[in-house]
């Protein structure tokens, strides 16, 4: 298995070599082109991989070199290869190739083509290091490495101000959550005297329940603001400012996903504290719920994308807190799938249409970009859980098991895909469908995309349509990791023990097999019930806004406080704004004020002028005259003879 | 025989008068006067304490002074002879180059 250190490098040196000559050796198209193959590579490797370990169910742990010692832990890099990472790594390889061969075709004629490519690469070769990590401190190695490489993307047109601002947006915000994770991970090193995965998790048992409880909640906290969830969620939307490819790779498949993956690589730790699953499941549960409804009545096309982004990753969320592992990442793989294309559709209609972000001005865009109509419609159906496409046999089993597992959480999750099938097939009438609103000059100029930008959404399309089929395939495949039983580096107490902090998911069955699945919940009444939502947010959004039989604004105007709550975005923004950002300011110039103005320049200005103030004082004694001097030198030795004879 | 007291007390005066004319003349041949009286204190001091003590080195130390005051004598009147070709003038209140 030694080869597989060429997954996580190949992207690395494809950023060196385009970081230092690409301006001068490689312009367009050749960076694109090597970023392009430095990441099939990664994929092909990965790929391998992922069939060894799907037909062996072992896992590999490589040692690649120490990183520091620690005490009498040494740190190294390190790659785990076994079910949980190589589907992770596969999903971001793979993804990363397709989106890498539409972003050659989306930033044509760009200035900075291959500092985009160089960081895309860069982007990759973090978040391998964070999938193939066999220990804490290179997961966050990656962690903050993905968030750099965020910020780089975000901020790629950085001569914008609001790209810039977005990128300084999420790092901050990000900032909080790294923050709280890297406390979990000094917490945990102090408890654990060691960072590796399978060493901690063969600990746990011995370790108090309230130690447990404080890491994983700190740890959870970085997986918060890594994957958006409520919260410090405020940085996804507006990360939309980055290039499309990047809204996709990043803020869609891969790295928001990060916060998942690492939730379910430390499931041992989170299933020995019911509080942390509490706490992942209704995060997730109200984040699924909160950017659903955000999601309905945005304007901007790949916001509504990135809400729906955020929703689908508490669906995620919730599935890991229900103690359903496996179908929380498979519906991470899933999703990365469709929303990457919907992403990657969403760009290419951006640049048949010059970068019009706004639905409201777009329509009828299906007669002219017809691949991109299509692919996006599959993308949408697979979003609204509609059977076959793959979102149905990932998202069907989260809802189901909350059924089964918490009411209350089904019940916000239920009412969620509702909205999901709503908002995201609003999008689809308005852009695709619907009356013609496009500029006259811009609609001259509409055409379907090149082949580097249709090809992956073919692909991802083709993705979406029969992923969902594999369903028991990964089900099994994922075992080894994430099915205490089959944990093949846990010891016996362990796997009990992580059996037991799992028991609330027990007497959830499910049929593994897609086929059966799909007929036992299209004939039970919850499956029917989930299906009926989905179709009747379809079917509302089909009659608002392509037959217009309701009018939109007038439910608008009906229901003025609710509408404006959901465009103002539940207020999170406005609140942090004014209590983080203003009140920061605030504070920083009543600081300023007492501690710059007042302390610091009173202390330099004070003894500038007591300098001065002295000197122009003692200078009025100095006349020149000798009879002065001879003067004040008599009374000086006088005074000190009269010194010297009284304490004498 | 006259107490050492009274030569002190001489030595004093005559020191305390020198120092006053220094500081309250205006010429500088004047003030170089009020000098070598001081020094002529000083010798009156020595040799009153010399006499009091029993000593000979404070009579010793009279020649040396008498020595430098000579020198003294000559060079200020040397500087003072300098400074009146300068200046056609030898009056301290005009006299305030140390003054920036």
């Amino acid at each position: 298995m030694e080869y597989l250190w060429i997954i996580p490098f190949s992207p690395l040196i494809a950023f060196i070599i385009l970081g230092l000559f690409g301006y001068k050796f490689f312009r367009e198209p050749l960076a694109g082109i090597i970023a392009v193959g430095a990441v099939a590579l990664s994929a092909v490797v990965s790929v391998i991989g992922f069939i060894k370990v799907a037909s062996t169910g072992e896992h590999y742990v490589l040692k690649l070199f120490t990183w520091m010692p620690l005490g009498d832990y040494e740190i190294s890099v390190s790659i785990l290869w076994d079910p949980l990472s190589a589907l992770m790594t596969c999903v971001v390889t793979v993804i990363s190739t397709f989106i890498f061969l539409f972003a050659v075709g989306y930033m044509r004629n760009e200035p900075s083509y291959p500092r985009f490519f160089a960081y895309l690469s860069l982007f990759v070769f973090f978040m391998l290091m964070l999938t193939l990590s066999d220990n804490l401190v290179q997961l966050f190695f990656g962690w903050e490495g993905v968030g750099l490489a965020s910020y780089l993307l975000i901020g790629f047109y950085h001569h914008k101000n609001s790209a810039a601002d977005a990128a300084f947006e999420s790092f901050i915000t990000n900032r909080v959550g790294d923050w709280l994770f890297l406390t979990g991970l000094i917490l945990a090193f102090v408890t654990f005297g060691t960072l590796d995965y399978i060493d901690i998790f063969n600990q746990l048992p011995e370790v108090g329940y309230w130690t447990i409880t404080i890491i994983a909640l700190l740890l959870f906290g970085g997986a918060v603001g890594k994957s958006a969830q409520v919260g410090l969620h405020i940085w996804l939307p507006n990360a939309m400012e980055g290039p499309t490819p990047v809204s996709a790779l990043i803020h869609a498949a891969t790295m928001v996903a990060a916060g998942v993956y690492m939730v379910a690589r430390l499931m041992p730790i989170f299933s020995a504290s019911d509080i942390a699953l509490d706490t992942v499941l209704f995060v997730g549960v109200a984040s699924a719920f909160i950017a659903a409804t955000m999601g309905l009545v945005q304007n901007d096309i790949k916001r509504i994308i990135a809400y729906s982004t955020m929703s689908q990753l508490g669906y995620m969320f919730a599935a890991e807190g229900l103690g359903l592992f496996s179908e929380g990442m498979f519906h991470l793989a899933s999703h990365a799938v469709f929303k990457a294309l919907l992403f990657l559709a969403a760009g290419s209609v951006l640049i048949g249409i010059h970068h019009i972000l706004n639905v409201q001005k777009m329509g009828q865009l299906r007669r002219y970009m017809p691949i991109t109509a299509v692919t996006f419609l599959i993308g949408a159906l697979a979003l609204a859980g509609i059977p076959p496409f793959a979102g149905f046999f990932s998202k069907d089993p989260i809802i189901e098991g909350a059924y089964e597992i918490s009411k209350l959480a089904w019940f916000f999750l239920w009412f969620g895909a509702a909205l999901t099938a709503f908002y995201i097939f609003r999008l689809y009438f308005l852009a695709f469908e619907n009356s013609d609103r496009l500029d006259p000059h811009i609609k001259e100029h509409v055409k379907e995309s090149p082949w580097t930008m249709t090809v992956p959404l073919v692909v991802l399309a083709v993705g979406a349509v029969f992923l969902g089929f594999f369903k028991d395939f990964f089900g099994n495949f994922l075992k080894p990791s994430l099915d205490p039983q089959h944990i093949t580096f846990l010891k016996e107490d362990v796997r009990i023990f992580v059996e037991e902090g799992l028991s609330r998911a027990h007497h959830v069955h499910m049929a593994e097999d897609a086929w059966h699945f799909m007929t036992h919940s299209l004939s039970s009444p919850l499956g029917l019930l989930l299906l009926f939502t989905a179709v009747a947010g379809i079917f509302f959004a089909w009659i608002m806004y392509q037959i217009r039989l309701i009018d939109p604004s007038k439910i608008a105007r009906d229901f003025k406080p609710l509408y404006l709550l959901l465009y103002n975005r539940w207020y999170f923004d406005f609140v942090y704004y004014s209590i983080f950002v203003y009140g920061y300011y605030r504070f920083s110039k009543i600081l300023w004020w007492i501690g710059d103005k007042f302390i610091i320049d009173g202390i330099v200005d004070g003894s500038g002028k007591v300098s001065l103030a002295t000197g122009g004082g003692v200078r009025l004694i100095q006349t020149g005259r000798i009879s002065a001097y001879v003067m004040q030198m008599a009374v000086g030795i006088m005074i000190f003879l009269g010194i010297f004879l009284l304490f004498k | 025989m006259v107490p050492y007291e009274y030569y002190v007390v001489l030595s004093g005066l005559l020191m305390v008068l020198g120092l006053i004319g220094i500081i309250i003349r205006k010429n500088l041949i004047a003030m170089l006067l009020s000098t070598e009286l001081m020094l002529n204190a000083v010798n009156i001091a020595f040799v009153a304490f010399d006499m009091k003590l029993y000593d000979v080195s404070g009579q010793v130390f009279v020649f040396f002074i008498l020595t430098i005051a000579a020198a003294e004598a000559a060079v200020g009147l040397g500087l003072i002879m300098a400074i009146y070709r300068l200046r056609k003038d030898v009056d301290v209140n005009t006299l305030t180059e140390l003054k920036l």
